[in-house]
């Protein structure tokens, strides 16, 4: 046995593999977690590479499979992958957009043992919803997959993404994610990475909106209380402490992409300088443990202050890595929306100027663009 | 416990399956099981 160093942390076993299936996708959502440069079907993993990742991760000691994309009813194999779920024992959990030919799928997808289905909501109102997904008659679509998923008693959760584009409409998800026979509501307020950073002047909302949300998604908690689960994602930008970012970077969680690299996070590739093993090359094991970008910030040892010394270091584990690369402009450094960070109120004061001001176009995510950030003035420059 | 949540057995059958397996007195222990079955139906884990 290896003997462990002050630098070298123990790996703890993880319990929840994202699976990037495919970048495909037939929504457009301008605050996409994927990364700008998606890619294309040509470099995806084949079914039998996705089986053995499958296999190695149970053994690994995880539980829970998000089948992630873009939209992974795209893959033809998406059935052959999720029946692999279920003969591992593994709790499968389709995260799906509900259009294209995800509906066309779901009954084979629930008889081979599909556990539960996360759908996206865009939008309450139709024509909002499709603006905002970009994909015209995506709403009925995702109606009828919705009851046929309730009709076949798999478990639901809506996922909305909240912007400045729906934040009126937080009240109306509730309501539609009751009125679907949903267990579980996400109201994610959009965490800024990706597609959503270029888009990010279009989709701040401003702090009396985001305090409005918060106050009916409590009251809603309370009134619906046994009947539907609502979990709350708070902005960053406007929070007094950062979220810990997938559970703590290497601890909890681990991100497979359609051609194979392993990510601590799905932004974790915006970080330069981290060196990101695939599954072509290395078991999924292996690279939980000994890979360069799982060890560059697990654990405690790579803080600065103020987090060094900070009480919580190990329940926040820092904020998110991607964040303060973004914002302070060094990955090590402490995420910029925790309040004790030298950078919080510049951060603050760039989200209520962006609010304020009118919205400009969204950049729709689009596979082979060459998008560069409109962002006015970055914190750190 | 969550093995004998079977859709059948009552709270009460449930505590007097459990007071024998841990030699613990089923009425003792039903209060326990009511606020761990209670939270997970809360979560809608369960359902009621």
């Amino acid at each position: 046995m290896n003997a462990l160093t002050p630098n070298r942390p123990a790996a703890p076993a993880p319990v929840g593999l994202l699976a990037e299936l495919t970048h495909r996708c037939p929504l457009r959502c301008p605050y996409c977690s994927n990364p700008l440069e998606l890619d294309r079907r040509s470099g995806e993993l084949d079914t039998a590479t996705w089986q053995r990742v499958l296999t190695e991760a149970s053994a690994l000691g995880v539980l829970h499979v998000h089948l992630s994309g873009g939209e992974p009813t795209a893959r033809n194999d998406i059935v052959e992958i999720t029946k692999t779920c279920a003969d591992l024992g593994l709790y499968s959990n389709l995260i799906t957009s509900g259009v294209g030919g995800a509906l066309s799928k779901l009954q084979a997808l629930y008889d081979v043992g599909l556990d539960h289905v996360q759908l996206s909501v865009q939008g309450v109102d139709a024509q909002n919803a499709e603006k905002i997904g970009g994909l015209k008659n995506a709403q009925p679509q995702k109606f009828e997959f919705a009851a046929k998923v309730v009709e076949l008693g798999l478990p639901l959760t809506l996922n909305s993404v909240i912007h400045r584009g729906n934040i009126h409409e937080v009240a109306g998800f509730i309501d539609l994610a009751v009125k679907m026979g949903a267990k579980r509501l996400e109201v994610a307020h959009t965490q800024y990475y990706g597609w959503a950073y270029v888009n990010r002047a279009a989709l701040m909302p401003d702090k009396a909106q985001v305090d409005e949300s918060i106050r009916l998604v409590e009251a809603a908690r309370e009134r619906l209380k046994g009947q539907l689960v609502i979990d709350l994602v708070v902005p960053d930008y406007y929070a007094k402490y950062p979220k810990a970012c997938a559970g703590g970077w290497g601890r909890k969680l681990m991100n497979v992409t359609p051609q194979g690299k392993v990510l601590p996070c799905h932004a974790a590739e915006t970080i330069p300088g981290l060196e990101f093993w695939n599954v072509t090359d290395h078991s999924l094991g292996e690279i939980w443990r000994d890979s360069p970008a799982f060890m560059a910030y697990r654990g405690t040892d790579w803080m600065k202050e103020p987090c060094r010394s900070c009480d919580r270091r190990e329940k926040d584990w820092g904020g998110c890595r991607c964040q303060a690369l973004a914002l302070a402009g060094d990955a090590a450094a402490t995420d910029p929306a925790c309040s004790l960070s030298p950078l919080h109120a510049k951060v603050r004061s760039l989200a209520v100027e962006e609010a304020a001001e009118n919205p400009p176009d969204y950049v729709y995510r689009t596979i082979g663009s060459n998008v560069r950030s409109p962002l006015k003035e970055e914190v750190h420059s | 416990m969550l093995k004998l949540v079977d859709g059948t057995r009552s709270v009460a059958d449930i505590a007097d399956e459990l007071g024998k397996t841990y030699a613990a007195d089923p009425r003792a222990i039903e209060t326990d099981i009511l606020v761990m079955l209670d939270g997970l139906a809360e979560k809608r884990v369960l359902e009621r």
